[in-house]
């Protein structure tokens, strides 16, 4: 049996929400609030190769990487982003709050 | 990582890769990145064994849009000019000039000096090229970059300059706690983890 050949996801802005576009389609296959949710469901759908989803920001336009190898391991990467996030949506939620 | 037909978002980036220029580096490899560009510069060529002019050709012929930094063309240690920056500039315009077919011909260039008209004194020729002044500030790179890319690819949502600064600042702030988790050193990144940290934490961020 022929292994099956994973196409690219692009995860992309969805009026205020996120969703995921696999590539080649004009629709989209799921709606998410989050970009963070809409990129790990990408991911998975991708087979966790990162190099088969394609993320977007706002304005549509497609955030592209080096074209050199890197040696960052990209989950660990994104892992610490999302705690800094999350920290400083904790402090703030703390001002606002005092 | 660039694909071979990505000609049309890749930017060849000619610059110093000195301490004191990296700032600035750093802002136009996150200008760039921030525009939904594929950054690309002489630095592929260090590690890959391949002979270094015939790389840094490969990736002029590989992108159709050119940043080219002048700033630096100054007398050096020994009296004289590093001429690698005027001479990859000259690459590109014959590239342009006497690209194999139309996308070549159709290349965009931007020329960079850190004060207006300097360029007068050691570049004559390239008069009437796009030649702007960063004063040697990142935010004043920032905005020269955005500005023509925005222009030259018709782009006409991408966000202006002070927000791509502001987001720069938030990226720089975020950079050493980022590397320390990964254990890496901010000052010390190869090309390919700086670009690899730009792109997501760009992903990360609803920019």
């Amino acid at each position: 049996m022929m292994p099956k050949v994973l196409s690219r996801q692009h995860v992309v802005p969805h009026g205020k929400s996120w969703a995921i576009r696999p590539e080649g389609n004009t629709r989209v296959t799921a709606i998410f609030r989050s970009k963070r949710e809409a990129i790990d469901r990408a991911r998975e759908i991708a087979g966790n190769r990162d190099s088969l989803v394609v993320v977007h920001g706002r304005n549509g336009q497609a955030f592209l990487g080096p074209a050199v190898p890197s040696t960052i391991d990209r989950n660990e990467l994104r892992q610490a982003i999302r705690e800094l996030q999350d920290a400083r949506g904790r402090q703030a939620a703390e001002k606002r709050s005092k | 990582m660039a694909d071979s037909d990505d000609f049309d978002r890749c930017v060849f980036i000619n610059c110093p890769f000195d301490t004191e220029y990296h700032p600035l580096f750093e802002a136009i490899v996150f200008a760039v990145s921030i525009a939904g560009f594929h950054p690309r510069c002489a630095l592929e060529a260090s590690n890959s064994g391949a002979y270094r002019l015939a790389k840094i050709l490969d990736i002029i012929n590989g992108c159709r849009y050119g940043i080219h930094d002048l700033s630096r063309t100054q007398p050096g240690a020994y009296g004289l000019p590093r001429f690698n920056m005027p001479f990859e500039l000259g690459l590109d315009i014959g590239c342009k000039r006497f690209g194999s077919d139309e996308r070549r011909q159709a290349k965009s260039l931007l020329i960079l000096d850190r004060s207006r008209f300097r360029y007068q004194k050691f570049l004559s020729d390239i008069a009437g090229q796009d030649i702007r002044h960063h004063a040697s500030s990142p935010r004043r790179a920032i905005g020269c970059v955005r500005d023509w890319l925005s222009l030259e690819s018709r782009n006409f949502k991408m966000p202006g300059g002070d927000h791509i600064f502001a987001r720069y600042r938030e990226f720089r702030r975020d950079l050493p706690n980022l590397c320390l988790r990964v254990r890496l050193n901010p000052e010390n990144l190869t090309f390919g983890d700086l670009g690899e940290a730009i792109r997501t934490w760009l992903e990360e961020y609803e920019t």
